[in-house]
């Protein structure tokens, strides 16, 4: 993978220091605190994280979508696209109006939501609700319409095309239904799309074919993807970078491979124990880290994940880590990595994994 | 391909026709139990439905009872009934006004209360369903305060509070419009009791749409539909508006029923010849055949509308629409 050679690859999001609250009955909940992220057009970038992370408030931004009790504290987004008339635009995507917003969204900037039983409207035909976006954005009409809303279903793998535009969404499955969703998100042939956990409602082999419709559908497009999910084994299958957000922060960034395979923040390395694979029958017990992420009502002082860290220095509840280079493409925010913190090594169990994993084709999972 | 399609849009539209003859069907068997059950129920009533019997002697008794064929056996006089019925002859005034054919009798009224009682639903419906939309759409604001204001006074004050109101200040004091109605300015007349039986309607499709709207608006379907860039207004023509439909109308159609049934205190206020006043004179009155026709017109209304909301579903929502060669 030679995607981190950074003189080729074209930019397309651009996020700088994101950072939101929340205002809520109990008090400001600081939601994102400091999000920088970058993709990459025909790359996907995954973003991993518990509940609760931010994650999905993160890419929401890049949407648009906001609730009304939100507060974007600071930060920027910069989108990079290529407009109607050939030219190339830089826009902030987080001090958009709603009405410029609305001209990217469905767009240049498409999203995959993550319960596909959910997110048709019930009382509108497929080929209805396909054809919205693209007759509002480009304009399409009549057969030239119909014919983009076939050849969109061709892409996104349904058969019996004709028929399935005429069918209400309860008329579908589950998987015929988020393979509508997507089609209706690269209905306008987007730079980029957010997939917000697109497989998490789905049973498993299920998930398995939307995962690799959404890599083919990037190779053919070269759309920049971002993936959003806590499922660790759908981030190997589908990610060329990964980062790691705990607490409304990212704590590792970095390709696949240096995330997998060579992990640095104690956060990651619980997470990869934690994660059951079919290789470790070995274990009688699947990890679980420790505790319960912070209350982000709080202020956090020092790492927030300190408190469930088994490897916690005591300059971790004091100070907050910067982010320190592992190499170019790849960096964690954990005092381990400083000069003068004490040799720590990944935790054993962990190693003997990561050995096997590499030893196997797939990084396996399920 | 194009040829399955059509087949199979063929086959639902069918299968709709079907439906609607099987309950049309239905419908038409209920009525008929509710003739039976209402013919053997009011011949039960005690009393008698002729004017001072007391002074009458028995042979005069008699004698008026052989007149209407009283004197025959229930099932006979039940079955000549609807033989009668059939041919549009509903019987005669006992004693509300003596040998009046019911046809002539009730037929006005039914004329003005249906009308009056059906205005009232439409106009209370389509601006509840207005005020509904705006208080939604502008939550927390002036607009859904004013609204909520007009939906607990239209819920909890009674329609005589309104129709007194409207009669003053309108009616009385402005001279808008007449304060009774009037059979010959039918039209002018019925507006204030429009507008007073109106309230209620108004305020429970407001309160109604206005709950189903915030719900709608923060569903699934919306996020991906506002994901796909779509301005506000064709947000809530495309999706809105349809799904809101499908639930307004399950609180909608039975207070249409409600109405069309006429209400006592509007009648009395505004002075309205309509059906309410006449059935409970005829009920004390022992007028079988005015009571029979009344309860009649009332279970063919309510049956109907029933029958209307769900064709009405079935268009409004395609998930319940039949599934004709369905796979």
């Amino acid at each position: 993978m030679d995607a981190h050679n950074s003189s080729t690859r074209e930019r397309i999001l651009k996020m700088r220091d994101v950072r939101i609250s929340f205002n809520t009955a109990n008090g400001v909940v600081h939601a994102v605190r400091g999000v920088n992220l970058d993709v990459y057009r025909g790359e996907t970038v995954a973003i991993v994280g518990e509940s609760g992370s931010g994650k999905s408030v993160t890419v929401k931004q890049v949407m648009g979508i906001r609730s009304h009790n939100e507060v974007i504290e600071g930060g920027s987004a910069e989108f990079i696209y290529t407009d109607e008339k050939g030219e190339r635009r830089i826009v902030d995507l987080i001090s958009l109006s709603d009405g410029e917003m609305t001209k990217l969204k469905g767009n240049h900037i498409a999203m995959v939501f993550q319960d596909p039983l959910t997110s048709l409207d019930p009382t509108m035909t497929i080929e209805r609700q396909l054809a919205e976006g693209i007759t509002y954005h480009q304009h399409l009409v009549g057969k030239a319409l119909h014919e983009r809303c076939v050849e969109l279903l061709d892409l996104v793998g349904i058969t019996d095309v004709e028929a399935r535009l005429k069918s209400y969404p309860h008329q579908l499955s589950g998987g015929m239904r988020q393979r509508v969703v997507i089609a209706i998100a690269l209905s306008c042939n987007p730079e980029l799309l957010i997939c917000d956990e697109p497989t998490t409602a789905l049973d498993v082999t299920i998930q398995a074919r939307i995962l690799e419709l959404i890599l083919e559908i990037q190779r053919k497009t070269h759309v920049a993807v971002i993936f959003i999910t806590h499922n660790l084994g759908v981030v190997a299958k589908v990610a060329d970078y990964v980062n790691v957000m705990y607490a409304g922060k990212i704590v590792e960034a970095g390709t696949s491979e240096d995330i997998f395979f060579d992990p640095r923040h104690p956060y990651t390395w619980g997470l990869l124990s934690s994660m059951p694979s079919v290789l470790s029958k070995t274990e009688a017990r699947l990890y679980t880290i420790k505790g319960n992420p912070p209350n982000m009502l709080n202020e956090i002082v020092g790492d927030a994940f300190a408190p469930r860290n088994p490897f916690a220095l005591e300059i971790d509840f004091e100070k907050e880590p910067p982010c320190f280079d592992v190499n170019n493409h790849h960096w964690a925010a954990t005092w381990l990595l400083d000069g003068r913190a004490p040799k720590i090594e990944m935790p054993e169990q962990l190693r003997v994994r990561i050995a096997q994993l590499k030893g196997s084709e797939d990084i396996g999972y399920e | 391909m194009a040829q399955a399609v059509m087949k199979k849009q063929r086959g639902q539209s069918s299968a709709m026709g079907h439906y609607v003859a099987e309950r049309l069907a239905i419908a038409v068997v209920t009525l008929f139990l509710i003739l039976f059950i209402l013919f053997m129920l009011l011949s039960l009533m005690p009393g008698s439905p002729f004017n001072n019997e007391e002074k009458l002697s028995p042979d005069q008794i008699a004698a008026l009872r052989a007149h209407y064929g009283l004197d025959k056996p229930v099932l006979e006089r039940f079955f000549l009934y609807v033989w009668n019925m059939l041919h549009g002859d509903f019987g005669v005034s006992y004693n509300i006004q003596t040998n009046m054919p019911i046809a002539r009798m009730v037929g006005p009224r039914i004329v003005t209360t249906l009308g009056i009682g059906f205005a009232a639903g439409v106009v209370g419906a389509i601006a509840g369903f207005l005020l509904g939309v705006l208080a939604a759409l502008k939550q927390r604001s002036g607009w859904d305060t004013a609204a909520t204001i007009i939906a607990v006074l239209g819920v909890s004050l009674p329609s005589f509070v309104f129709a007194l109101g409207l009669s003053y200040f309108v009616g009385f004091k402005l001279g808008w419009f007449p304060i009774l109605f009037s059979a010959s300015d039918p039209i002018r007349s019925a507006v204030l009791p429009v507008i007073a039986l109106s309230m209620f309607p108004l305020a429970s499709v407001e309160r109604y749409t206005r709950s189903e709207i915030v719900s709608i608006l923060d569903s699934d379907f919306m996020l991906l539909a506002k994901s796909k860039g779509l301005p506000g207004g064709l947000l809530i023509t495309h999706h809105v508006i349809r799904n809101t439909l499908i639930s307004v109308l399950t609180v909608f159609v039975p207070m249409l029923v409600s109405l069309m049934s006429g209400s006592l205190v509007m009648e009395k206020l505004f002075s309205i010849p309509g059906l309410g006043s006449l059935y409970i004179t005829a009920i004390q009155s022992n007028d079988y055949n005015v009571v029979l026709a009344i309860s009649f017109i009332y279970s063919v209304i309510f049956i109907l509308s029933m029958l209307l909301v769900d064709i009405l579903y079935v268009v409004v929502d395609p998930r319940i629409r039949i599934a004709g060669g369905s796979d």
